[in-house]
């Protein structure tokens, strides 16, 4: 019986946003999956019943051959954090720790009788031991052991997990030692959400554009300075060993439903909180700049003293903070450490990763084999689709098609991209974690100065000022960017080589938003963000062939090694994962082809009947 | 005047209050501490649980009958939210570091807590 001989782990996140579920055998990971790319509801935080059944299927095993399965936080320890909260500042906050204690005293505190109930809905008779982890250690997990270090500090930086919001720990081996933690209610991840909620972009989700929005602040204003001063002076402070505490006179997170006081930010700040809606002013972006300079600022900080504590030269990074590649890059070029490494997936999914990993080495004892460059497969870790099954997907909606190889299909793509179009491209297996790698990407000509304008506005259907990201051959990168190592989960940026800049008028700084936009910054104009910057990904042939093939293809025809890379999906829509998610948001945007493996499709050809539009939330 | 029967107070507020009170003080006792002396007081609890819900039920009951519904839903409320203050308060004066945890200091040398060391399997078991 495969039971006994494998140890197979089944880690899962759910039940607050973004629940995944992955599979580790004998320590190697074999799929990962977040549940909102089956159920297409963005940030889904239900049971991931249908990544759980991926997960299965790939590993071609079932439920009786699992070992166990791994909740990614300890619930009780969550409520205790709850309640002492609410005793902490009762009677203020009354009104939402009865509404959350409702769902609790529901739900979450049976957790364990709610997970071996959905799990028996898939085998009643062979539900598996259920385990828990902590929120860190299974961040903590997911950053270490697919890492190729025997040896890192290990830092996870969050919103909150039970009571942890920060965590330093060092691994060995197969072990994972907790050094540091600094605790609720002082957070880097909500102060960051804090300023994503006055910003008008929404918490857990709208972090990242906050980041996008950072550079268009003005670096050499009064405002960005004064502003800067302001939360030093009053949010937060930062002490000598790089620990940190939030003034909670300021903040609404631990007691109510919003973030922020907003009366009393609008009086330090002198700006009131951003609608959604509301047109962007140049105050909006230098607050910005602000936050994202005091977030580098504190999460160096941290760093610092993780290199002190450790004596490590390896530094292994998760948790939502160690999303923002901007911050990521300053680590990385304040040289504490040597070598970083970061989970793709470093939000909340990636716990799922991590849990499953986790039980691997510690409570099972697996033996660890550490792998160069790592353990992620590239993240390719979802469902991938056969040519059968995407031709039964385009015949069944009638889609109008023409097959041809790949050694056809690379040149020809690479043509229609520098002539200007946005192709979809679907080939593969799915990426793990936010971030779309040429599995599941929209793909267009850096060149154009133009493109960023078209995909915000027409493909993508977002704000126009969002930036896109490159994607290089891996062996090119310092033709455009200064620097070389490799990124290829897109978690850092770097800046555009000089060679490649335009010089900037003297007065750029002082433009509007729009006409500091449109001004064409270098010689791929579409990728470079404001302050030079760029997200890129190297991409390497060991990991996705075609995705290289194809880059190196356009190479050869324009001179250019890189790509526009941006997810495929439109605002408020999970990325696609099936031949017929990517059908429809192709059929409903401005692309003008959809490769799919080997079939291509013009959308000059199609019946716009064929396929119905679905409608996504704002993200 | 809509009054509630006896079962709806026997089953309903007295559960809700119960329930509550047992959170209060699974919570106080911090489980990672002491595992055995939670269980133990939320096993006397349980038994204690039954008379406690009974009274209180018998109470409502009888100030319903006075007050009518709303004015006692009032009242209660009231004294739920003092009583709650009250040990709050109490609670934040007892809990020294509770009140460091959530203090926030400029003179403060370090937030930093000790970790919990070198992860073992048997932390994978319990839920807490």
């Amino acid at each position: 019986m495969v039971k006994n001989e494998k140890k197979v782990v089944i880690g899962i996140s759910a039940f607050y946003h973004d629940s995944a579920a992955a599979i580790v055998v004998d320590g190697v990971i074999i799929a990962a999956a977040h549940e909102e790319r089956f159920t297409r509801i963005k940030h889904d935080p239900a049971f991931p019943r249908r990544a759980l059944a991926y997960c299965l299927t790939e590993a071609n095993l079932t439920l009786r051959d699992v070992s166990a399965v791994v909740f990614y936080d300890k619930p009780y320890l969550k409520f205790e954090r709850l309640l002492e909260t609410y005793l902490y500042y009762a009677p203020r906050g009354v009104r939402s720790f009865i509404s959350a204690a409702i769902v609790w005293i529901k739900e979450k505190f049976f957790l364990r009788s709610l997970l071996e109930k959905e799990l028996a809905e898939i085998d009643a008779a062979a539900v598996p031991s259920i385990l828990f982890t902590t929120h860190h250690l299974a961040h903590a997990a997911s950053a270490f052991y697919p890492s190729p270090y025997r040896t890192a500090a290990i830092v996870t930086l969050d919103g909150v997990g039970e009571w942890a919001t920060t965590s330093i720990s060092y691994g060995e081996g197969g072990h994972i030692t907790s050094k540091k933690e600094i605790h609720f209610p002082h957070s880097i991840g909500l102060l960051y959400s804090a300023f994503t909620y006055y910003l008008g972009f929404k918490v857990n989700s709208g972090e990242y554009k906050l980041m996008g929005l950072a550079p268009y602040g003005n670096p050499e204003s009064a405002a960005v300075t004064r502003y800067t001063n302001i939360i030093w002076d009053n949010l937060v402070v930062q002490h000598e060993d790089g620990s940190f505490a939030l003034n909670q006179t300021y903040f609404n997170y631990a007691t109510g439903s919003t973030m922020t006081n907003n009366v009393l930010w609008e009086r330090i700040f002198g700006l009131r909180r951003k609608e959604p809606d509301e047109a962007l002013t140049q105050a909006h972006c230098d607050l910005a700049l602000a936050i994202q300079n005091v977030t580098e600022t504190l999460v160096l900080g941290v760093i610092r003293y993780a290199q002190t504590t450790t004596g490590s030269e390896n530094l292994c990074l998760a948790g939502g903070v160690a999303l923002n590649c901007v911050a990521n890059n300053v680590i990385r070029k304040a040289g504490i450490f040597k070598n970083i490494w970061v989970q793709p997936a470093a939000g909340d999914a990636g716990g799922a990763l991590g849990a499953a990993l986790a039980a691997s080495y510690i409570y099972f004892d697996v033996p660890r084999i550490v792998e160069t460059p790592d353990s992620m497969r590239g993240a390719y870790l979802g469902p991938a689709y056969s040519g059968s099954e995407i031709e039964v997907a385009l015949k069944q909606h009638r889609a109008t098609y023409t097959r041809m190889p790949y050694t056809e299909l690379y040149p020809h793509v690479a043509k229609l991209i520098a002539h200007g179009n946005v192709i979809g491209w679907f080939q593969g297996r799915m990426e793990w974690g936010p971030r779309a790698l040429g599995g599941r990407s929209i793909l267009a000509d850096p060149r154009d100065p133009n493109m960023q304008k078209k995909l915000n506005l027409r493909v993508k259907m977002r704000e126009g000022f969002r930036p896109f990201a490159p994607s290089i051959l891996s062996e090119h990168v310092g033709e455009f960017f200064v620097e070389t190592s490799p990124s290829p989960y897109m978690l850092f940026v770097t800046d555009v080589a000089p060679k490649q800049r335009h010089t900037l008028p003297h007065d750029f700084h002082s433009w509007d938003l729009y006409t500091k936009l449109y001004f064409i910054r270098s010689t791929v104009p579409a990728v470079t963000h404001l302050d030079f910057s760029a997200r890129i990904q190297t991409v390497h042939k060991e990991t996705n062939i075609h995705y290289w093939n194809l880059i190196n293809a356009f190479y050869t025809e324009t001179g250019f090694p890189l790509l526009i890379n941006t997810s495929f999906n439109v605002r408020g829509e999970p990325i696609v994962s099936s031949p017929e998610d990517a059908l429809r948001c192709f059929m409903h945007t401005d692309m003008d082809y959809l490769c799919i493996g080997e079939y291509i499709l013009a959308k000059n050809e199609q019946m716009l009947t064929a396929i119905t539009q679905k409608t996504f939330a704002a993200d | 005047m809509v009054r509630m029967t006896d079962s709806e107070f026997q089953k309903v507020i007295p559960q809700f209050l119960g329930i509550t009170f047992a959170c209060v003080v699974f919570g106080i006792l911090n489980t990672n501490d002491n595992l055995l002396y939670t269980a133990l007081v939320l096993l006397v609890l349980l038994i204690l649980r039954v008379h406690f819900l009974y009274t209180v039920g018998t109470l409502i009951h009888d100030s319903v009958a006075l007050l009518g519904k709303w004015l006692t839903a009032l009242v209660l409320g009231v004294l739920y939210l003092s009583l709650i203050s009250m040990y709050a308060i109490m609670y934040r004066r007892l809990n020294r570091d509770l009140v460091a945890t959530f203090t926030f200091s400029r003179t403060s040398k370090s937030t930093y807590q000790d970790g919990v060391g070198t992860y073992e399997k048997k932390s994978f078991d319990k839920p807490w």
